[in-house]
């Protein structure tokens, strides 16, 4: 490069920059934050939540209700990262509209509650957040705390006694995962002795020695603890090596990519999801994506888009009320929430974890289909 | 850990074979390590899901154009980039150039597919055939083109670099690029040759490994790494084994795996083989040559005289 354009370069950067940011400014918006993976492998979460919001935002709009201005942190979906982008983003906002990771959601909780700034979440589902997030964490995705013993009984009750198991034991959604799954397949009776828990890695994408070892468990039932096209390449490698037992998971399964990478295997999958998983207006929301983004949204955006809501909801109450729009005023306001959403009725318990009644089977048909699984 | 976890481990790692073929033929042209070079598999990878699966070529057109695609792709980037390093002998700038250029193919591919995983669909290979013992897998197309490129390829390779006239100037160019061009070889031709047949090979690894494992911005930096390592401890010289290196690599992690509370160790126990290769290559055998050599003229000085 000749030394003499460099500034020429910088400059031309700098403008960029600036410019992208002006962009996000939208007058009398209320600003709230989202530390989502904006780059490296993890990328795909982050834009889901911002081709979510992008229409939930239209939406709001359109419906003349409070528009939010979403600043955006790339967290990468790891700790380190999401503690410096809230730490730049916490006097800037009024809440966090998601943090991305059930490992930095644990982590940002812990200062969130001393800064009294409100979370909410689509992605954190794991069930160290139910004690450990704290009063300020809020969630509209189900803990696996009662998503894994759903998946539990239906899979005793179909008769499946001995379980194999695989996970990312460098996920802190995946290890949390594992420890309900595990914990409540036994407390039911189900067989699943420690040796056969595999745990891969997150650059792992050929499982071959893996299953070879848990087939020989002889299993009646493979619990999958890996997300995306990971656990698509997973429950396909499996049926190429001759496995005809169900694949359980949760909403892990219920992703576009998974479904890709999964390929004919898709239609050997159980995941357990709220009863009212897929409402009229979920319809219209997936109708909206597809025409924008040309592509599937998965079961996040459905999610990003209700948190989105929720919290617009919360923050109409709050200035509905003549209250100053803080942390505290959000979180009491978040507490009382009652509201249909893309996914179900969305109501937060004690613990700000979503109140549900009941599970829904799913599986998926061979042209790619989410519908509910036939009971054995 | 079982016959089958090793035979599916070593079959498995064929996948990385022409790509460290390639990076080993343009590493000793070079005389750098070319840590972008595997990134021409993510962007032929990249390449062909867009000509079947969007423009709707039809398949084989789709594979020739994106390894011919892949093959320019890099001789470019090297003329650009890297021919000035490579002529002024400065390995170490041109290593952290291609850090830099990995990086930034690895997130203008991000960017254009919005991190999205990405699978084939019309190019899914649907021929396969179910292997019985010791394998226990099925076996698809993309199996049997890595296999070959290893049974193929790599003696192919070997024999024209160490065999054929246009091996020696390879060769010589690799020893000493001014030498070479005063004995009339044209040095220029010879780098466009290598870089492009060594982008080849690794636009090849790409994407039979994609069309195996689907499409991410991501997917050649980890097997990057692993080519990396395995031309340092082995030497880009030595085809053959470096060849060989990555597949006895391939099968000792998969072992790994299939070991329950061992399986984290998976990408470890790969570079700390390698490790031990490189202390081997470079510290062992120097000594025992050093040693043989000491050895030796002693014995020549024992020898009775007449």
């Amino acid at each position: 490069m000749n030394i003499k354009r460099q500034p020429l370069y910088a400059l031309l950067a700098t403008i960029l920059f600036v410019g992208a940011a002006c962009r996000q400014q939208h007058p009398g918006a209320v600003a709230v934050g989202a530390l989502v993976p904006l780059s490296g492998p993890n990328m795909s979460y982050g834009t889901a939540c911002r081709q979510a919001y992008e229409i939930a935002r239209d939406d709001a709009k359109h419906l003349g209700r409070a528009e939010l201005n979403v600043i955006y942190g790339d967290s990468l979906m790891e700790v380190g990262p999401t503690l410096r982008q809230y730490q730049d983003l916490k006097r800037k906002v009024v809440a966090f509209v998601e943090v991305a990771g059930s490992g930095p959601a644990l982590a940002v909780s812990v200062e969130a509650g001393k800064d009294r700034i409100p979370i909410l979440s689509a992605i954190a589902s794991s069930p160290k957040l139910t004690a450990g997030g704290g009063d300020y964490f809020f969630r509209v995705i189900p803990s696996d705390e009662h998503s894994a013993p759903a998946l539990s009984d239906w899979a005793f009750e179909a008769g499946l006694k001995r379980a194999v198991m695989v996970f990312n034991q460098q996920n802190a959604w995946a290890t949390g995962f594992k420890e309900a799954a595990v914990t409540a397949y036994r407390q039911r009776g189900g067989l699943l002795p420690d040796d056969a828990v595999i745990g891969v890695t997150r650059d792992t994408l050929d499982f071959s020695a893996a299953i070879a070892a848990l087939k020989r468990k002889n299993p009646d039932v493979w619990f999958v603890g890996l997300q995306g096209a990971q656990a698509g390449l997973f429950v396909s490698q499996a049926l190429d090596k001759g496995v005809t037992q169900p694949f359980l998971g949760v909403d892990n399964f219920d992703e576009q990519e998974f479904v890709d990478a999964a390929g004919r295997a898709k239609t050997q999958v159980r995941f357990v999801l709220p009863a009212v998983a897929r409402s009229e207006s979920a319809q219209r929301f997936a109708a909206e994506f597809r025409a924008r983004f040309n592509r599937e949204p998965g079961g996040l955006a459905f999610r990003a888009y209700d948190a989105y809501m929720v919290l617009v909801s919360a923050i109409e109450a709050v200035q509905k009320a003549g209250l100053p729009l803080d942390g505290a005023h959000l979180q009491a306001a978040l507490r009382q929430i009652r509201t249909e959403g893309l996914t179900g009725s969305i109501e937060f318990d004690s613990n700000n974890d979503l109140k549900r009644a009941a599970y829904t089977l799913w599986t998926y048909t061979p042209d790619g289909k989410m519908i509910p699984a036939p009971q054995r | 850990m079982s016959v089958e976890t090793l035979v599916g481990g070593l079959l498995r790692a064929t996948y990385f074979v022409p790509a460290v073929l390639g990076f080993c033929l343009a590493a000793r042209h070079g005389g750098y390590l070319p840590l972008w070079l595997p990134q021409c598999g993510t962007i032929a990878a990249y390449l062909a899901y867009y000509f079947a699966e969007r423009s709707g070529w039809n398949g084989a057109c789709s594979l020739v154009g994106a390894l011919i695609a892949g093959g320019v792709l890099g001789v470019a980037c090297h003329r650009l980039l890297f021919a000035g390093h490579v002529a002024r002998r400065e390995p170490y700038a041109a290593l952290l150039r291609g850090v830099a250029v990995s990086l930034v193919i690895e997130n203008v591919v991000g960017l254009m597919s919005s991190g999205y995983a990405l699978a084939f669909e019309t190019l899914r290979p649907t021929w396969q055939v179910v292997c019985g013992w010791p394998l226990n897998d099925t076996l698809r197309l993309p199996d049997l083109v890595s296999l070959g490129a290893l049974a193929v390829l790599a003696p192919a390779l070997w024999l024209s670099v160490n065999h054929t006239r246009l091996g020696l100037a390879y060769r010589a160019v690799a020893s000493d690029r001014d030498l070479a061009r005063e004995h009339g070889i044209n040095a220029d031709r010879i780098d466009t040759l290598v870089i492009f047949g060594a982008s080849s090979l690794c636009a090849c690894s790409g994407i039979l490994y994609a069309l195996r494992y689907g499409l991410t911005p991501q997917m050649m930096t980890t097997p990057a790494l692993k080519i990396v390592a395995v031309a340092v401890a082995v030497g880009p010289d030595r085809l053959l084994i470096s060849a060989t290196a990555v597949v006895m690599m391939g099968g000792i992690e998969r072992l790994c795996q299939g070991i329950p509370g061992a399986a984290g160790l998976e990408h470890g126990v790969g570079y700390t083989v390698l490790i031990i290769g490189v202390m081997a290559n470079y510290v062992l055998r120097p000594l025992w040559r050093r040693w043989a050599l000491v050895m030796g003229k002693e014995r020549f000085n024992e020898r009775p005289v007449g």
